[in-house]
């Protein structure tokens, strides 16, 4: 018994499901809170020691599942996970839902399973894992619109994995294996249709452009704690998976390039100041994706190291955020404005993740995000380089001066909430002083990359021409607002391509079953004998003797399956919008 | 709009109160200008050996971060008048246009216990 379980002891997610599973024995209060600290620290202390190699192999169904892999890509997304839980945690020490702690808890252990998976089935697991644990951190704010944005959520999550087990299966169908290794053959004109639905999966989770808008719904809909811990998880697992799977795949580059532009326009006209840093999510995983796209090692390092600085000064962001909205009930720009009088600390935080954010020489994003610029320039991607750079100016503009200007300064807004409570101002201490460590120590970070990292970014040239760039943008901002032309913000919400299944599918839906009503008679009769003929028909195939039966049943079943669960989900998805 | 008693705020609040005056913002805007000329200037020294041409033009990302700023702040007022929508636009399936519930909070106005 023991020899058949230990395989899965191998991997640090044991630790959060006993964690789980300690926890709703454990007397309401502190002692809950402490189960939620203690088990990132062990977690972090096993993958720190944790040796390089493959551990925990066994097989199932004739299947070689591998529990544990260690190499530099897996352990520092290991790592800051676990340290992403372990901040959260201190920042939720109020918190006494233990739903929302178990629902931490198994959130960040499959997260951290599933960078440490060997193989796609266990990937496959975790990938479902983090969906269904999440979602309860959105149910947890027990409101309708918090309800139906769960759904919303957890169907585009699950599909996803419905996405990831189809291409899963068919990728063993073409090749026999189910190893969690680079799929990029030779490029993606080699690609099998399994690859391709593998690659799918992980740019829903990623936010590709287009399939970005479940991030930007449901992030804010979370509760105070429960956004900070989503901003760190689902979209870097994907990130880690592409870089795993698809290095040096060059459509990446160009699907990076978009997600670091459109958003920018979209956080810039958005009131919530939690949906301004979610769609600022958005645009640093594209960093994150052109780096994985470009594929060299100092592109990989500058992704690795990207992810890392990025879940800290998010964090960090969500944070002073999430403490505003706890002590004045509201995340909205247009009702908040001179907090710095009564909350002074969470600004000076704020302030901090914006520079991060921003890439100020001194912070972190400016040791990070100057690896993957230098790729791409490297690598003679000149458009994209300069889409990089606008990108850029437009972090600034939304994340930079956007959220603590509104929050903290702007107008005065009246409000003189008390600061925030000491957990939330240590969180939010011991975060900012990573992004200032990274910052002022960047061979700190360094040393956690993939590959050997020969890369100087404070050299004169580089913070002379990062300077230009940000300070010049604050120039265009201070006598943008001081002449009127800065746009004020207002209490309104804005379109995205959640439009479409949430009042263009219903609405056609709709229609569709007004016609269908009208002419119901006549169908129903046509459909008699459509039916009758189709089952000839299916007969034929399926049968004894049948095409389809003689040919790839499993595969057809698997696929048949993936198609009904996925047309499941999408009219749920339009029923529940 | 409403402006609240400045007795009520922290020490490190009263002294930062001092950056609403209007000759002090003034001086700051100079200030960040007096900045940008030298950042400018800087570009004389020929630090920057950039991967393109176009990175070691004069002030190349001087302009480039006062351009592209100014570009996203004008085109999102286009934008918001295309896809602005009331808050409620959704209900009652979103958030947006709920209040937070209470019991997830611990509003307290400064001074409170």
């Amino acid at each position: 018994m023991t020899e058949l379980l230990a395989p899965y002891f191998a991997s640090p997610v044991y630790l959060f499901v006993l964690g789980a599973l300690i926890l709703p024995l454990l007397p309401k209060g502190e002692l809950r809170a402490l189960v939620t600290l203690i088990v990132p620290i062990l977690s972090g202390y096993l993958i720190w020691n944790a040796a390089p190699g493959l551990h925990g192999i066994t097989t199932l169904g004739g299947l070689e599942i591998t529990m544990m892999r260690v190499d530099k890509l897996s352990t520092i997304f290991g790592l800051i996970f676990s340290l992403a839980a372990f901040l959260s945690g201190i920042y939720a020490w109020h918190v006494r839902d233990s739903v929302q702690q178990i629902a931490t808890l198994l959130y960040a252990g499959t997260a951290i399973g599933a960078v440490f998976a060997g193989d796609l089935l266990s990937l496959f697991v975790y990938w479902e894992g983090t969906a269904l644990a999440s979602v309860f951190l959105i149910w947890a704010r027990r409101t309708t619109g918090a309800y139906a944005t769960g759904m919303r959520y957890l169907l585009i999550q699950i599909g996803s994995g419905v996405i990831l087990i189809a291409g899963i299966a068919l990728h063993y169908r073409a090749s026999g294996s189910i190893a969690f290794d680079r799929l990029t053959g030779t490029g993606p004109e080699s690609w099998d249709l399994g690859v391709w639905l593998i690659f799918m999966a992980f740019g829903v989770k990623c936010a590709f452009p287009l399939m970005h808008n479940w991030l930007q719904d449901s992030y804010p809909a979370a509760t105070v704690t429960g956004t900070v811990t989503l901003s760190a998880f689902t979209t870097k697992m994907a990130v880690y998976c592409l870089a795993r799977a698809f290095p040096g795949t060059e459509m990446l580059i160009y699907i990076g390039a978009v997600m670091t532009l459109f958003p920018i326009f979209f956080a810039e006209i958005e009131n919530d100041l939690r949906r301004v840093l979610a769609y600022s999510l958005n645009n640093q995983l594209g960093f994150m994706v052109v780096g994985v796209g470009v594929g060299t090692e100092l592109a990989l390092n500058g992704t690795a190291a990207h992810a890392f600085c990025h879940i800290l000064y998010k964090s960090l962001l969500f944070m002073s955020v999430g403490a505003v909205l706890f002590r004045t009930g509201t995340s909205k720009a247009s009702e908040l404005g001179g907090l710095y009088r009564t909350m002074p600390w969470t600004m000076v935080f704020c302030i901090v993740g914006a520079s991060s954010i921003s890439a100020f020489p001194l912070f972190s994003g400016f040791v990070s995000k100057s690896l993957i610029l230098d790729a791409a320039a490297e690598n003679q991607y000149p458009v994209v380089w300069a889409v990089l750079v606008f990108a850029s100016a437009g972090v600034l503009s939304h994340s930079g001066i956007k959220i603590p200007y509104f929050a903290f300064f702007s107008h005065d807004s009246g409000k003189r909430p008390k600061e925030a409570p000491t957990h939330m101002l240590i969180a939010m201490g011991l975060t900012a002083f990573a992004c200032i460590f990274i910052g002022v120590f960047p061979s700190s970070l360094y040393a956690l990359l993939p590959y050997d990292v020969n890369y100087v970014p404070y050299t004169a040239g580089h913070i002379l021409a990062q300077l230009q760039l940000l300070v010049f943008a604050l120039l265009a901002f201070a006598l943008l607002m001081r002449y009127g032309f800065f746009p004020a913000e207002t209490r309104t919400i804005n379109l995205d391509v959640d439009w479409t299944y949430r009042k263009l599918a219903p609405a056609f839906l709709g229609l569709v079953v007004a016609v269908v009503r009208t002419v119901w008679g006549e169908l129903a009769r046509g459909a008699l004998i459509s039916v009758q003929a189709g089952q000839t028909a299916l007969e034929r195939l399926y049968g004894p003797g049948g095409r389809l039966e003689q040919v790839q049943r499993t595969g057809a079943m698997v696929l048949w399956v993936a198609i009904l669960l996925g047309a499941a989900l999408a009219i749920n998805l339009i029923t529940v919008s | 709009m409403p402006t609240g008693p400045n007795d009520k705020i922290t020490a490190i609040g009263k002294k930062l109160t001092a950056l609403e005056k209007p000759e002090i913002i003034k001086r700051m805007i100079q200030g960040l200008a007096i900045f940008c000329v030298l950042l400018f200037i800087g570009d004389f020294f020929h630090l920057r050996h950039g991967k393109f041409e176009s990175e070691d033009l004069f002030g190349f990302y001087g302009f480039f971060g006062f351009a592209a700023f100014a570009f996203i702040i004008f085109a999102t007022k286009v934008l918001k008048s295309i896809i602005g929508r009331k808050e409620d636009y959704y209900a009652p399936n979103v958030v947006d246009a709920e209040d937070y519930p209470d019991v997830e909070l611990d509003v307290k106005e400064h001074g409170d216990d």
